[in-house]
């Protein structure tokens, strides 16, 4: 990735982020002007976004209920219960 | 760096404690304040997240029965591990061009930190933490399903 272009998609990705949705196309289509390249980018890594929502939101450093431990149908070895 | 020991678990707790040995370790780190404490805190917990997903996926790989303490089952499956070595690979390439937006998710993803604590470790506002956090995540969403994509790619996929 060439800073100079990643640098314009990380300041048109905020821009059209503060855009309501139905708009973004529009708000593209006149911030970008002609850059194809730039408006590509934008639009995929938007596209991208709204499908991670929950991506990465669970942190592997947490350890939490709503990780189950053990899924339903999962088989467990012969085990040997000791009192405790 | 010393080895690690085998079969430990990987609860919180037990991660912090480890990063806690790393750091004694470095006794020569002349430490500038919290942030920069948090900082390399947070990179040793990457480390030792990764270090583990690695072995656990070569016990995969290595075949037979794998001995793990059932807690550290439940928090490390092989496919978890598998998907945590897919994002250190491929935030290692966003650090290539931007090193601030992977520090952040190192600090969210890896050390489990909120927005104010990320905010607080890179001396930032927590606006610019949710604004890179939003945009690391779509490009890493999007590197990840090119690399899933690709079967010339250097993700090794095991399914």
């Amino acid at each position: 990735m060439k800073p100079e272009l990643w640098k314009k998609i990380d300041e048109m990705f905020a821009a059209a982020q503060a855009q309501p949705a139905e708009e973004r196309a529009a708000f593209l289509d006149r911030a970008c002007g002609g850059d194809q390249e730039l408006r590509g980018e934008v639009e995929s890594l938007l596209r991208a976004r709204g499908s991670a929502d929950s991506f990465l939101e669970h942190s592997p450093a947490v350890a939490s209920a709503d990780q189950p431990a053990l899924k339903a149908g999962a088989k467990l070895a012969p085990s040997r219960l000791w009192s405790a | 760096m010393r080895s690690e020991r085998p079969g430990h678990t990987l609860q919180t707790t037990a991660l912090v404690n480890e990063a806690y040995l790393r750091l004694v370790d470095q006794s020569r780190v002349n430490w500038q304040n919290r942030a920069h404490f948090l900082g390399v805190a947070a990179g040793l917990m990457r480390q030792i997240l990764v270090d583990h997903a690695r072995r656990v996926c070569r016990a995969k790989r290595g075949g037979g029965v794998q001995h793990l303490p059932l807690d550290e089952g439940l928090v490390y499956s092989p496919a978890m591990s598998e998907s945590l070595l897919v994002v250190d690979e491929a935030l290692s390439r966003l650090a290539e061009f931007d090193a601030r937006k992977a520090r952040v998710v190192e600090l969210r993803y890896f050390a489990g930190m909120s927005v104010e604590e990320a905010a607080e470790a890179l001396g930032v506002h927590p606006n610019t933490v949710i604004h890179d956090w939003s945009l690391a995540k779509a490009w890493l969403k999007r590197e990840m399903e090119r690399s899933a994509g690709d079967e010339t790619g250097t993700v090794e996929k095991d399914r």
